[in-house]
């Protein structure tokens, strides 16, 4: 793991005079020890965290989801503050050394390659445990997914059994409950004119918190090649930049116009990700509200209004 | 100093006064000479709001065709920065009364509604009373149970029944979401605000017991102890438990009325923004949330990485 570091101690070892070295050794060595145990209590956080979230997230007690929440809320602290604490040991035992050291020693070039290795080396294992930390906090997002068809065909089935089976609470003539409602409607009945309360179930209620998730679910194919096609442009940009840089010092007349060509190629990428981006998301939102009309009815010019305004929103940029 | 600035002074100018003492013996731009501002539209009172514009427009147009700039929001942008520059050579400011100003016509400027600075505007259909319930009633409403009034006695305070409630708490969300100016969810957090002032809900109680009316009224008063409480509720769902349940637990004061002193806060800042009191609160915000952090980790037997030292 150390290998470069080593490399350069054996091989001019002697040479050096500086004071600081064994310094950045021991911090150098203690912080990638460091990164390792912290890692792997991050592991043992997440292996231990994620079955019991996922089966909060898929339990049909209100209550568990409840608890779901605050035990999520929980582990994303806990993720935080690990995270804290890598940050400010780097801080404190890496880079106020490193500028300590340039600051008080001006080290010649020799050691001042050194001094970077230290820096350049310490970063790199910083940024490695970066990305783990996002892959374990992604991990534990992950868990908060619930495929809402499941909540739907519910809602579906409680209709088909109790559509018919509802009774003036005067006169005992039935009721028909001609549609699925998610809100307390009045309904008056046919024979005797009594005005009845027809009060959804609780699940029933739902279906109008969780409309919009379950219509991004069926479009979620559209939401995810427009996804795709947004990052293209940044991609090919980043792509672009060192090509561009290296235009500046090429002398060579076949390689620069080589390079030229991969530039321009890159440019027309870009741009076609550029127009291809609002296109893609308006097919994602035209899929998404016609599913979300389907499930909610009754709130159709409603949504009609706010697809248009999205619409607008993507005209107007 | 926070409690002088926000603590019993009620209106818009009483503020900006108070503000302007407080910096006093700083050496502060805005200082060295005196400057009206129109309160309605916080423009200098020593120009024509006409010239101004003109000079906007002018140099706008001129950027834009020097470089050729067709997208919406670019030409959105170049707007916004040559109201910025004219405003402030103009009147001679800094950048915080620049920002007061563009809150204050939001609306013209950028075309949404920012928090405190909106009125209602009695022709927007989006804003017409649902059920004869109209925004400022649906906003206290909803206060008042998240504070745990009972349902019953708020259906009958206004002569409604729970299913009338139901369509009344789907139309106003539903305005909301199709607004894309934000004025009605703007003014529903700033009615959210005065909900305690609504003629029809007095005497209403929410069963608060003595210590959560006491710690009620001392949120509303002192900005620091609302500052404390923001940041041990952020500290509380930091470490997995309900932070609102655990305001209500500790201090007996319950969500929705935590909410209304949260909107009127945030209104008061935003009228008056000053970017060192936002700092200011913000810090003292973060340092109590730090210090419950790590009461609430003692209590929970440390974090889990406290015994993985460098």
């Amino acid at each position: 793991m150390f290998g470069l570091f080593n490399k350069n101690n054996n091989e001019s070892n002697a040479s050096f005079s500086s004071e600081w070295l064994p310094q950045i050794q021991e911090n150098q060595q203690r912080f990638f020890e460091f990164l390792d145990k912290i890692e792997i209590r991050m592991q043992e956080l997440t292996e231990a965290a994620i079955p019991e979230l996922t089966e909060m997230r898929n339990s049909t007690e209100e209550s568990f989801k409840m608890d779901f929440h605050r035990m999520k809320s929980g582990i994303d602290g806990q993720l935080e503050n690990i995270r804290k604490k890598v940050y400010d040991v780097h801080d404190d035992k890496i880079l106020d050394v490193y500028h300590e050291i340039k600051h008080n020693y001006s080290p010649k070039d020799k050691d001042r390659d050194v001094l970077d290795a230290f820096r350049n080396d310490c970063r790199s294992r910083y940024n490695l445990f970066e990305e783990k930390y996002q892959a374990a906090r992604n991990a534990v997002d992950a868990t908060d997914y619930e495929d809402y068809e499941i909540a739907y065909q519910k809602v579906l089935d409680e209709y088909a059994a109790i559509k018919d089976k509802f009774h003036c609470k005067q006169c005992g003539s039935p009721i028909s409950i001609e549609k699925m409602f998610f809100i307390n409607v009045h309904l008056n009945c046919s024979a005797c004119q009594t005005q009845n309360t027809f009060e959804p179930s609780t699940q029933a209620r739902m279906l109008q918190h969780f409309a919009q998730d379950l219509a991004h679910q069926r479009a979620s194919d559209l939401y995810e090649k427009y996804e795709k096609e947004s990052e293209k442009e940044r991609f090919y940009y980043h792509e672009m930049h060192p090509l561009k840089l290296s235009l500046n010092f090429e002398k060579n007349s076949k390689i620069k116009a080589e390079t030229e060509a991969k530039i321009a190629d890159l440019e027309a990428k870009r741009q076609e990700s550029i127009k291809n981006t609002p296109l893609f998301k308006i097919d994602y939102l035209q899929k998404k509200f016609a599913e979300w009309k389907k499930i909610t009815p009754d709130l159709a010019d409603h949504l009609e209004t706010r697809l248009q305004n999205e619409l607008t929103s993507i005209y107007n940029n | 100093m926070l409690n002088n600035l926000f603590g019993s002074s009620k209106s818009n100018e009483e503020n900006q006064n108070q503000e302007n003492n407080q910096f006093e013996n700083d050496d502060f731009e805005n200082e060295y000479f005196e400057l009206e501002y129109d309160p309605e539209t916080l423009h200098g009172t020593h120009y024509d709001v006409d010239d101004f514009e003109d000079e906007v427009e002018r140099l706008a147009q001129d950027w834009i065709e020097q470089e050729g700039i067709t997208s919406q929001s670019e030409i959105n942008n170049v707007y916004f920065n040559y109201r910025r520059d004219v405003y402030m050579a103009w009147n001679e400011c800094d950048s915080d009364q620049f920002i007061r100003f563009d809150n204050k016509n939001s609306i013209a400027h950028h075309g949404f509604a920012t928090m405190g600075n909106a009125v209602e505007d009695e022709s927007n259909p989006l804003l017409a009373a649902v059920h004869g319930i109209s925004l400022r009633d649906y906003a206290a409403i909803c206060a008042k149970l998240g504070s745990g009034v009972a349902e019953n006695d708020i259906y009958n305070a206004f002569g409604i029944d729970a299913t009338i409630w139901g369509e009344v708490n789907t139309v106003w969300p539903a305005r909301m979401a199709e607004d894309t100016t934000y004025s009605v969810s703007v003014l529903f957090g700033q009615y959210y605000g005065e909900a305690d002032q609504h003629p029809k809900l007095q005497g209403l109680t929410s069963n608060l017991s003595e210590e959560g009316e006491a710690n009620l009224e001392r949120l509303k008063n002192d900005v620091y102890f609302y500052y404390e409480l923001s940041g041990a509720r952020q500290a509380a769902y930091e470490y997995g438990m309900d932070g609102a349940q655990w305001i209500l637990d500790n201090f007996g004061v319950g969500l929705g009325d935590f909410q209304s002193v949260a909107m009127k806060y945030m209104e008061i800042q935003n009228q008056n923004f000053d970017s060192n009191y936002v700092r200011e609160c913000m810090d003292y915000q973060d340092e109590k949330q730090q210090e419950y952090a790590e009461k609430f980790a003692a209590e929970q037997g440390g974090n889990v990485a406290d015994d993985v030292d460098f």
